[in-house]
C-alpha cells in the first residue's frame, strides 16, 4: 500500500461529524421536505457526498496513487454503464419510431396526396 | 482491484432494484414507508462510527501504538456487532407483520391465518375428505398489512409489488449483512491476535489497512442502501 | 540481460545440469498439489482443461451424431436439450475462459515480464482449487440428469419449468468465476507492479496487453453474473419472483444482468487468443508487429466497448426500439478495434520472412477463421437481418466460427509454440502440422454448412429438422468427425514428445521475448537474476536466417 503521511485523528473526527450531519439532513429531507419528483436525485446526491468523504479520507483515497482512482473509477463508471441502459431499456418500452407524428391520411378533395396537417 | 469487483457485485443487484423500482414505483414507496427510518438512521449512524473507529485504527497502527490498535478495532467490532443486532431486530419485526417474502407475505406472524408446513398438509387432507365441507374454511386468508393510512389491507394486486420490493430489500440487506459477518470475523481475528503476538499490526500495517478500506467499502454501500431502501418513501 | 537477437547465440542463464527446473524440482504428488510456483499451477490447470475439452466434446459427438438425422432418433429431445446444454455449459466456463489465461496466462506472465512469479502466488493456487471445486459441482449436476435449459439460463424456464439441476450448475458457474476473478485480479496486480528494470509499458510482449486487457474484463464481468445467477438460484429456491411476471417480476431482466456478463465473456475468451496471435505473427514472419501501439490499444478498446453490446443478444426479446439501435450502432464500434488487429497481422507478414510452422499454421487459420466469423457478427448486429437470422444455426457458426476457429486455434498455436519451453522438449513438427490442418479442413467442414443451414432457416436447438436440410446436416457431422481426430492427434504426439520428443534448448525458435532467455525447461525462479531491459519487443533484423532447433 501506498506509504504517506498518516491522516491524523483530528481530520477523522471532523469528517466523522460531517457524516452525521448529512445522515441527519438526508433524514430529515425525507421526512419533512416535499422534494416532488427529485426526491430520489436528492438522497444520492447526499449519499455520494457522504461516499466521497469516506472514499477519500476514510479509505486514503486522496492520496493514493492514479492506479487506485483508476480502479475505483472504472467500477464506477461501468457501473455507471450498466444502470443507464438497463433503465434506458426500460424507460423507452412505449417508444415507436412515429409515435409523434399525426397519422397519414388522404382524401378526394386533396386529390388524394398525402397530408399530415389536417 | 478487488472492491471495484464489489462495486458490480452489489451494482448488478441495485440495478436490478433499479429497474423493479421503474416497474412497480408505487409499491417501493410504500415499502420504504414500511421500514422504520429511525432504526434505519440509526443504524447508518452505527456504521459511520465503526468506520470511525476502523480509521483510527488505523492510524493507530500507522503510528505503531499497539495498545490504540487494539482499543480502536475493538470499539469497530463492537459496533459492527451492534448493527448487526438492530438489523436482526428489525427483520424479525418485519417477520412478526408479515412482511417476509414467501407464502405468508401479506399475514401477521402469528395471526390465526398463519400458514405453517403442517396447515397445508392438513387442510389438503380435509379436502380430500370432506369434499361437501365448506371450501371457505380453508379459502379466504386475512391480509394484515396494510396501506399508508395504517387501517386499509392491501389487494393482492398491491401486494405482489410490496413483496418484489421486500425481496429486494432483504436481498440486499442480507447480501450486505454477508458481507459485515465476514468482515467481523476477519477483523475479530485480528484483534484477537494484537493479543497473542505484540507486535502485529504495527510492524506492517498492511493487513489493518485492507482491513479498513474492505470495512469502508461495506459502509458505504450501506450509505446508498439506506436512503435508497428507507427514505424514498413519496 | 539486455534483449538482444542473436538465436545460436542465446546461451541460458543458467547452464541446464546447474539447477534442478520446475519439473524436476521435486516429485512428490504434493508438491504439485501445494505448489504456489505459477509454472506448476499452469500445468495443472493445462490437465484439468483438457479433460473438461474432451468432456464437452463428447457432448459434442453426441449432438452432431444425432443431428446426421432430420428424426428425432439417437436421443430423446428432453435429452437433447440437456446435451447441447452441457456441451456450453463445460465448453465455456470450464473449458474456453480458463483456457489461454489459466494455462498460457498462468505460465508467461511473470516470464514475460521478467518476474519470478505472479503478485499473489496462494490465490493463484486458490483459484485452481476454486475451479476444480466448481467442476466437481458441475459434474455431480451432470451425473444427476443434467440441466436442459441451455447454458443461457433464460427465464422462466431456468426459475419455472426446468426440473433439472439448475440451481447446482448455476452455483458450479457462480463458484468457477471466483477463480476467474482471482486469476485476473493477479495478472492486474502483478503487469502493474512487477515488471522488470527498464520495462516501460510500451515495451511489453503484446500478450501481455492482452491479458491485462482480459482480466480487466474478468474483474469486471464477472461478479454480474454471480449475482444473477445468484438470484436465479434464489428464484428457484424460495419460489419468488423475480424473474417472474406474474409475481410482479420481468424476464427480460434476466437477459439484460446475463448478457451483461456474457458478452464481455467471450472477449475474455478471444483477447488472450489475439495476444497469442500477435507472438506467433511476430515470431515466425521474422518481423516487428506492424502497430505495436495501435494492437495494444485495440485490446483495451474492444475490453471497454464490449461492456456496451450485449443487447445485440436481445433484439428479439421485446427489450425497446432505441435501446437496440444503440446496441446496434456499438456492435458496429466495436469490430473496428478487432479488424485493426487483422489489418496489422497482415501488415506484418507484408513482405517478411515467413516459416510455416505449425503455431504459425495455427495463427494464419486464425487470421482466416476469426476474420469470418467476425463478419458474420456484423450481419447479425445489424437489426433487420438479425430477426431472419436469430435463434439459427447462423448464430452457431459464427460463434463457432470465432471460439473455435479463433480461440481455439490460437490456444493450440500458443500451447505449440511454448511448448518447448514449458516441457523442455519439442512436438514432432510434421504431426503437428497434420493436425493442424486436419483441425482446420474439420472444422470449416463442420461449420461452414451450419451457414447455409441458418440462412435456409433451420433452428438451433432442435433436434430433429425437416429433411430437406439433412445433406447439409451430414456434412457438418461428418467434418466434426474429421475435427475430432484433429483434436485428439496432439494429445497423443504431445504426451509422447513428454518422453521421446527431441530435447528443446532455451530459444528453439528464435524468438524474442523474456521467457525465451530461460532454459527450458525453466527453474523454478524464472530467472537467475532479473534482467533488466533496454530495447522495444520484436526487436528481429530482416537478414535473420531461418532459425535452427
Amino acid at each position: 500500500m501506498a506509504a504517506h503521511k498518516p491522516i491524523t485523528p483530528a481530520t477523522y473526527s471532523i469528517v466523522y461529524v460531517a457524516l452525521l450531519l448529512l445522515t441527519t439532513l438526508t433524514v430529515f429531507i425525507s421526512e419533512y421536505v416535499d422534494t416532488g419528483a427529485y426526491e430520489i436525485a436528492v438522497a444520492l446526491t447526499i449519499a455520494s457526498i457522504k461516499t466521497l468523504l469516506v472514499a477519500l479520507i476514510f479509505m486514503h483515497l486522496y492520496y493514493s496513487g492514479p492506479l487506485v482512482w483508476l480502479s475505483g473509477g472504472a467500477g464506477v463508471l461501468f457501473l455507471a454503464i450498466m444502470m443507464s441502459l438497463f433503465l434506458l431499456d426500460y424507460n423507452t418500452r412505449d417508444w415507436t419510431p412515429g409515435r409523434n407524428e399525426q397519422p397519414i391520411v388522404t382524401s378526394k378533395d386533396q386529390g388524394y396526396l398525402p397530408r399530415r396537417d389536417h | 482491484m478487488f472492491l471495484a469487483t464489489e462495486i458490480l457485485f452489489f451494482g448488478g443487484l441495485f440495478t436490478a432494484y433499479a429497474v423493479m423500482r421503474t416497474l412497480n414505483p408505487e409499491a417501493f414507496s410504500l415499502a420504504s414507508y414500511k421500514l422504520n427510518a429511525v432504526l434505519g438512521g440509526l443504524n447508518t449512524a452505527i456504521l459511520l462510527t465503526s468506520s470511525f473507529t476502523m480509521a483510527l485504527a488505523v492510524w493507530a497502527a500507522q503510528t505503531k501504538n499497539q495498545s490504540l490498535l487494539r482499543l480502536f478495532l475493538g470499539l469497530t467490532l463492537f459496533f459492527g456487532c451492534f448493527f448487526l443486532v438492530i438489523k436482526a431486530y428489525e427483520w424479525h419485526h418485519e417477520y412478526e407483520v408479515g412482511l417476509l417474502p414467501g407464502k405468508n407475505f401479506g399475514y401477521a406472524a402469528h395471526g390465526h391465518d398463519h400458514a405453517h408446513a403442517d396447515d397445508k398438509h392438513m387442510s389438503d387432507h380435509a379436502h380430500d375428505h370432506n369434499q361437501a365441507s365448506s371450501p371457505g374454511a380453508v379459502a379466504a386468508r386475512q391480509i394484515t398489512v396494510t396501506d399508508r393510512d395504517g387501517k386499509t389491507p392491501l389487494t393482492p394486486d398491491k401486494l405482489k409489488g410490496l413483496q418484489m420490493a421486500f425481496l429486494f430489500y432483504f436481498m440486499i440487506t442480507g447480501l450486505h449483512a454477508t458481507h459485515m459477518v465476514v468482515g467481523i470475523s476477519v477483523m475479530g481475528i485480528h484483534w484477537v491476535w494484537t493479543f497473542f503476538y505484540p507486535r502485529f499490526g504495527v510492524d506492517d500495517y498492511t493487513p489493518i489497512e485492507v482491513s479498513g478500506l474492505y470495512w469502508h467499502f461495506v459502509d458505504v454501500v450501506w450509505i446508498f442502501v439506506f436512503p435508497i431502501l428507507y427514505l424514498l418513501r413519496h | 540481460m539486455s534483449m538482444t537477437l542473436e538465436p545460436k547465440a542465446v546461451r541460458p542463464i543458467t547452464a541446464a545440469s546447474d539447477r534442478p527446473d520446475y519439473l524436476n524440482a521435486d516429485y512428490s504428488i504434493l508438491s504439485w498439489l501445494l505448489t504456489l510456483d505459477h509454472k506448476r499451477i499452469a500445468i495443472l490447470y493445462l490437465i484439468s482443461i483438457s479433460v473438461f475439452f474432451f468432456v464437452g466434446g463428447f457432448f459434442a459427438a453426441l449432438i452432431r451424431l444425432e443431428l446426421a438425422t432430420p428424426g428425432g432418433d439417437l436421443v430423446p429431445g428432453d435429452t437433447y436439450n440437456k446435451l447441447f446444454t452441457m456441451h456450453g455449459i463445460v465448453m465455456l466456463f470450464f473449458f474456453l475462459i480458463p483456457s489461454i489465461p489459466a494455462t498460457l496466462g498462468n505460465f508467461l506472465v511473470p516470464m514475460m515480464i521478467g518476474a519470478k512469479d505472479l503478485a499473489f502466488p496462494r490465490l493463484n493456487l486458490l483459484s485452481w482449487y476454486v475451479y476444480i471445486a466448481a467442476g466437481v459441482l458441475a459434474v455431480i449436476a451432470m451425473f444427476n440428469g443434467g440441466v436442459d435449459t441451455g447454458w443461457t439460463f433464460y427465464t422462466p424456464l431456468s426459475t419455472r419449468a426446468s426440473h433439472t439441476q439448475v440451481f447446482l450448475t448455476a452455483l458450479a458457474a457462480f463458484v468457477a468465476g471466483f477463480s476467474s476473478i482471482l486469476t485476473g485480479l493477479n495478472f492486474m496486480v502483478t503487469i502493474h507492479r512487477m515488471r522488470a528494470p527498464g520495462l516501460t509499458w510500451f515495451r511489453l510482449p503484446l500478450f501481455i496487453w492482452a491479458m491485462y486487457a482480459t482480466s480487466l474484463v474478468i474483474m469486471l464481468g464477472t461478479p454480474v453474473i454471480a449475482i444473477t445467477l445468484a438470484m436465479v438460484a434464489v428464484e428457484r429456491a424460495w419460489g419468488v419472483g423475480i424473474f417472474d411476471p406474474s409475481l410482479g417480476g420481468d424476464p427480460v431482466l434476466f437477459q439484460h444482468l446475463f448478457w451483461f456478463y456474457s458478452h464481455p465473456a467471450v472477449y475474455i475468451m478471444i483477447l488472450p487468443g489475439m495476444g497469442v496471435i500477435s507472438e506467433l505473427i511476430s515470431t515466425f514472419c521474422r518481423k516487428v508487429i506492424f502497430g505495436y501501439k495501435f494492437i495494444a490499444f485495440s485490446s483495451i478498446a474492444i475490453a471497454v466497448l464490449g461492456f456496451a453490446v450485449w443487447g445485440h443478444h436481445m433484439f428479439v426479446s421485446t427489450q425497446s426500439m432505441m435501446t437496440s439501435v444503440f446496441f446496434s450502432i456499438v456492435t458496429m464500434l466495436v469490430a473496428v478495434p478487432s479488424g485493426i488487429k487483422v489489418f496489422n497481422w497482415t501488415a506484418t507478414m507484408w513482405q517478411s520472412s515467413v516459416s510455416w510452422q505449425t503455431p504459425m499454421l495455427y495463427a494464419l487459420g486464425f487470421i482466416g477463421l476469426f476474420t469470418i466469423g467476425g463478419v458474420t457478427g456484423l450481419h447479425l448486429g445489424t437489426l433487420g437481418t438479425n430477426i431472419a437470422l436469430t435463434q439459427t444455426y447462423f448464430v452457431v457458426a459464427h460463434f463457432h466460427y470465432v471460439m473455435v476457429g479463433g480461440a481455439i486455434m490460437a490456444y493450440l498455436g500458443g500451447l505449440h509454440f511454448w511448448w518447448p519451453k514449458m516441457t523442455g522438449r519439442m512436438y514432432p513438427e510434421f504431426w503437428g502440422k497434420l493436425s493442424a490442418l486436419i483441425v482446420f479442413i474439420g472444422f470449416n467442414l463442420t461449420f461452414f454448412p451450419q451457414f447455409l443451414l441458418g440462412q435456409q432457416g433451420m433452428l438451433r436447438r432442435y433436434w430433429e429438422y425437416v429433411p430437406e436440410f439433412q445433406v447439409l446436416n451430414v456434412m457438418s457431422t461428418a467434418g466434426a468427425s474429421i475435427l475430432g481426430v484433429g483434436y485428439i492427434l496432439p494429445l497423443f504426439y504431445l504426451l509422447w514428445s513428454l518422453r521421446y520428443g527431441k530435447p528443446a534448448g532455451p530459444n528453439p525458435w528464435g524468438a524474442t521475448g523474456l521467457e525465451w532467455t530461460t532454459q527450458s525447461p525453466p527453474i523454478s525462479e524464472n530467472f537467475e537474476k532479473t534482467p533488466v531491459v533496454t530495447t522495444e519487443p520484436y526487436r528481429y533484423s530482416r537478414e535473420e536466417a531461418h532459425p535452427v532447433h
